[in-house]
C-alpha cells in the first residue's frame, strides 16, 4: 500500500512548516522520520550511518523548504533530497573508507531480519543489486512511491525507471531461483 | 514491468526517539518561509534577466551590428538566440527544483545551442575569410566572457533560491546560458558578417563559460 494513503495531508503539513508552524514539524518529523530512515537503512546497513542521515536529512529539508510549492507532491521532492544527502555522505565517506579497516563496524550492522514465507531475506538480496537498481527497488517497494514519483525523485525518465525495477526484480528473481 | 515477486520489506527497527525529538525541537524553531513561484514565474525572470543584461551590456559597447544586418537576418539571429535562452532557462528552472519534472534532458541546450547557432550563421554568413581573423577576434571572445561573467553574477542569487540536488549539472547548463548572453551581446555589438569568425570567437565565449560552469559546479558537488 502506498505511504502516502496512510498518511493523508503530508503536503497540507509541509506547507504549513513553511509557515512557522511547530505543530506541522512535528508531525512531518514523526510521519516521514521512519521511512526515510528505513530508506537509509537499507542502503547503509548501519544504523548509526543511517541515524546521521537522518539528521542531515531534516537539516537539508529545512534550508530548503522554500523550495516546495503546496499544491505539489511532496513525495519526490523529499526523496530528491534524500537522495542528495546519501550522496554526499557516500562521497564523503568513500575516500575514508577505502583506506579503514571495517572491521569495527561490523558489531552495529542490522541484524537481518527472519525470513517470512514470501520474503527470503530480501533485505539482504537488495545489497547484491546495483546502487541505482537498488534505489528504484527501495522507493518503490518500501517507500511506495509511484514509478513517476521515482521518476521526478532521481531526475530520469519514466522509462528509465522502469527499466532499472525490470532488471532489479530480473536479478532477484534469478538469485529467488524463479529464472525464467 | 514484471513485479510478481511480491516483494515487500517490513517496516524494521524505528529511528532512535531522542534523535526524533532533537530533530524535531531544531524544526519547530524555523522562521517562516515564502515558496518559490511557479516554472512559468522563474522562467520569465530569466528571460528577463538574460534580455536586460545583454542590453545592457551592449548599450556599453555600442550596438553596431543593428546597421550591418538585414530586418531577415536580425529575426532569423535573434530568433535563434530568443530559443535557445528559452531552453537554456527552462532547463536551469526545472534543475533548481528538487524532484521537479524534467522536460528537458541536460546535454540537450548545451548540444543543439552551438550547433543550432553554428548551423544558422553558416547558413547566413557566406564570408569564410581568415583577414584580420585573430586580431577582431579576440576583442570579441573578451567582450562574450565579460559578458558571460557579469550575467552569469548576476544571475547567481536567483539560482540560489533553488536547491540543486545535482549542482555540476546544473551549474554546467547555467554557464552555458550565461555564455548566451555573452552571444547575445555580441549579436547586438559585433558587425562582422564571418561565419569563421562567430563560430570561433563567439561560439568560444560561450564554450568557455560552459567549461567555467563545469569547474564551479564540480567544486561546488565536491565542496557541499
Amino acid at each position: 500500500m502506498p505511504v502516502e494513503d496512510t498518511m493523508p495531508g503530508v503536503e497540507a503539513l509541509m506547507a504549513a512548516y513553511q509557515q512557522s508552524d511547530p505543530d506541522a514539524a512535528r508531525a512531518l518529523v514523526t510521519q516521514l522520520s521512519p521511512q526515510i530512515f528505513q530508506f537509509y537503512l537499507a542502503q547503509s546497513r548501519n544504523r548509526a550511518e543511517a541515524e546521521d542521515l537522518l539528521q542531515d536529512f531534516w537539516l537539508r529539508i529545512h534550508k530548503a523548504r522554500a523550495t516546495f510549492r503546496p499544491g505539489e507532491p511532496l513525495m519526490p521532492w523529499l526523496y530528491a533530497i534524500a537522495r542528495r544527502v546519501r550522496v554526499d555522505r557516500y562521497r564523503k565517506t568513500k575516500g575514508a573508507r577505502e583506506h579503514e579497516i571495517v572491521t569495527e563496524q561490523l558489531p552495529e550492522r542490522a541484524a537481518p531480519e527472519a525470513p517470512r514465507r514470501n520474503e527470503p531475506k530480501i533485505s539482504e538480496m537488495l545489497q547484491s543489486l546495483p546502487e541505482s537498481q537498488r534505489e528504484v527497488l527501495l522507493m518503490l517497494k518500501v517507500s511506495g512511491l509511484s514509478i513517476e514519483e521515482v521518476a521526478r525523485a532521481t531526475g530520469v525518465s519514466v522509462g528509465s525507471v522502469k527499466q532499472k525495477a525490470h532488471r532489479a526484480y530480473e536479478s532477484l528473481r534469478k538469485r529467488l531461483g524463479r529464472g525464467k | 514491468m514484471n513485479d510478481d515477486l511480491n516483494i515487500s520489506l517490513s517496516p524494521g527497527e524505528p529511528p532512535d526517539a531522542e534523535l526524533l525529538k532533537r530533530i524535531t525541537v531544531q524544526m519547530e524553531s524555523a522562521p517562516a518561509v515564502r515558496p518559490l513561484p511557479s516554472n512559468a514565474i522563474l522562467l520569465t525572470i530569466s528571460l528577463s534577466l538574460f534580455a536586460i543584461i545583454s542590453f545592457a551590456l551592449a548599450a556599453v559597447v555600442k550596438f553596431k551590428a543593428f546597421a550591418a544586418l538585414s530586418a531577415g537576418e536580425m529575426e532569423l539571429y535573434y530568433g535563434a538566440i530568443g530559443l535557445f535562452a528559452l531552453l537554456f532557462g527552462r532547463a536551469v528552472v526545472e534543475r533548481m527544483i528538487p524532484g521537479e519534472k524534467r522536460q528537458i534532458r541536460s546535454f540537450v541546450p548545451w548540444i543543439a545551442a552551438p550547433a543550432g547557432l553554428g548551423l544558422v550563421m553558416g547558413t547566413l554568413f557566406s564570408d569564410h575569410s581568415t583577414v584580420g581573423f585573430v586580431s577582431s577576434g579576440i576583442p570579441c571572445l573578451t567582450t562574450g566572457v565579460i559578458s558571460a561573467l557579469v550575467s552569469g553574477v548576476f544571475g547567481w542569487r536567483l539560482l540560489r533560491c533553488g536547491y540543486l540536488v545535482n549542482p555540476r549539472e546544473t551549474i554546467l547548463l547555467y554557464g552555458f546560458f550565461a555564455g548566451l548572453v555573452g552571444i547575445a551581446v555580441l549579436a547586438l555589438h559585433c558587425p562582422i558578417r564571418n561565419s569563421l569568425h562567430f563560430l570561433v570567437w563567439h561560439l568560444g565565449a560561450m564554450i568557455l563559460a560552459g567549461i567555467a560552469g563545469l569547474l564551479v559546479g564540480n567544486y561546488i558537488e565536491n565542496a557541499d
